[in-house]
């Protein structure tokens, strides 16, 4: 009875210390490279960060096209930000890795690349349809407005837009409460299976050696 | 700890996974249904402890409880990590799918080798101090493992090997100190309250039944 009890107090105390590990996930941030980069006019800005926001330094952020060709390198300064200036109107993909395995993929668009750059020569189908989809409505923006003008806007727009950019991706990177609880919920359904399913074979076991019950 | 999609070559992610499997398969022939409930607590303290991560310099890390888990369940260790990995993944993009035969081995190893050189002495220690010392060397010894073993594999993809084990190392120095506090009290905990739980139920528990 007495060895009953403290089982379950050891059970009930494990089950405490996980509920204290939940309470700190709540405000807890996983351990991730993330990496944000947004437009701004011809250059194309961002940073890398690990989720909790910790900056890494010194990174190499490479940027391919869509074809895999190398647009470019780049190293992160002390802030673990970076900027590169777009060449092509294609699409810019980013990818950064620290050295102990983690890594971060961002991708810009053709689109938000200003439609004046030249198009990545006719090699990406991608980038070579980038232009030829909206030319209309290019052309009618360019006769309404002068290009400065489409400058200036986009350039409002963009400082505008970053914050709600950089709160997006961190949305996506914390830790849901839900989720965490899910997990644990599967873990306890796995387990339960596993049970039921060697219980059943230890049963079968069993019976197939009624006579000796030692075992 | 957790290697990203993308980052090992075909080849080590192949002979990770396939190794993985084969010892997953060994962990789970050894276990007896007695432990499974012990296994899927365990795999829930990892799934959580893993999850919460404190920014350290310019990185940040994780508690991994490698020796904990390694000293508790021995080979049954793996099954658990498998779980645990897996939802992670799936969940919150913590290590890659295709990269889980890696990150279970090589945090499932150190658990075992963990489990061989300390599990099973903590048993017949014979004082509290004894307990503990074996258990702090479990915790230091678990992480140590693991940032080897990441290494390896990292090298084992093209990566410069002596750099990295550096940064891993020291980066994770920190997370080795706490581990072997976290797994010393556990272990102590255990050992004042209910020593059978050191033990295998095989060995212990199945004669009261």
């Amino acid at each position: 009875m007495d060895k009953r009890n403290q089982t379950v107090r050891i059970s009930f105390l494990l089950w405490v210390f996980l509920a204290c590990l939940l309470m700190r996930v709540g405000c807890a941030y996983g351990h991730k490279l993330k990496l944000f980069a947004m437009t701004e006019g011809k250059t194309i800005s961002g940073y890398t960060y690990f989720s909790g926001g910790a900056r890494p330094r010194n990174l190499t952020v490479s940027i391919l096209a869509s074809s895999g060709q190398k647009l470019g390198e780049i190293k992160t300064n002390d802030k673990g930000e970076f900027t590169f200036a777009a060449k092509y109107r294609c699409d810019h993909f980013l990818t950064v890795e620290s050295g102990d395995g983690h890594c971060a993929r961002f991708l810009i668009k053709a689109d938000e690349l200003p439609g004046d750059l030249p198009s990545l020569g006719n090699v990406t189908p991608k980038a070579a349809e980038g232009p030829a989809e909206s030319p209309t409505e290019e052309t009618a923006c360019e006769d309404a407005w002068p290009v400065e003008m489409e400058k200036v806007i986009a350039r409002a727009l963009s400082k505008q837009l970053r914050p709600l950019r950089e709160q997006l991706g961190r949305l996506e990177e914390g830790i849901r409460f839900r989720d965490v609880l899910g997990g644990i919920g599967y873990i306890l359904g796995i387990a339960g299976l596993a049970c039921y399913f060697l219980a059943r074979r230890r049963a079968e076991k069993n019976r197939a050696s009624a006579p000796s019950p030692q075992r | 700890m957790h290697i990203a999609d993308g980052i090992l070559s075909g080849p080590v992610l192949i002979a990770t996974g396939a190794l993985a499997a084969a010892c997953v398969g060994v962990g789970l022939a050894k276990m007896d249904y007695q432990q499974v409930p012990r296994v899927g607590v365990l795999s829930a303290v990892f799934f959580v402890a893993s999850l919460i991560h404190v920014p350290i310099g310019p990185s940040s890390a994780h508690l991994l409880l490698t020796g904990l888990i390694g000293c508790l369940l021995g080979w049954a260790a793996l099954p658990a990590l498998v779980s645990a990995l897996l939802l992670q993944a799936i969940f919150f993009g913590f290590g890659g799918l295709t990269a889980l035969g890696a990150n279970v081995l090589n945090i499932g190893m150190p658990a075992v080798a963990c489990y061989y050189l300390f599990g099973r002495r903590v048993r017949s220690a014979a004082s509290a101090g004894h307990v503990f010392g074996l258990a702090f060397a479990a915790g230091i010894v678990g992480v140590g493992l693991g940032c080897a073993m990441l290494s390896l594999t990292l090298y084992a993809s093209g990566r410069e090997f002596v750099g990295a084990i550096g940064a891993i190392f020291i980066g994770h120095i920190p997370v080795m100190v706490i581990e072997g506090f976290v797994t010393g009290a556990a272990l102590l905990f255990l050992h004042r309250v209910r020593p059978e739980l050191l033990a295998w139920p095989r060995t212990e528990a199945a004669p009261k039944e």
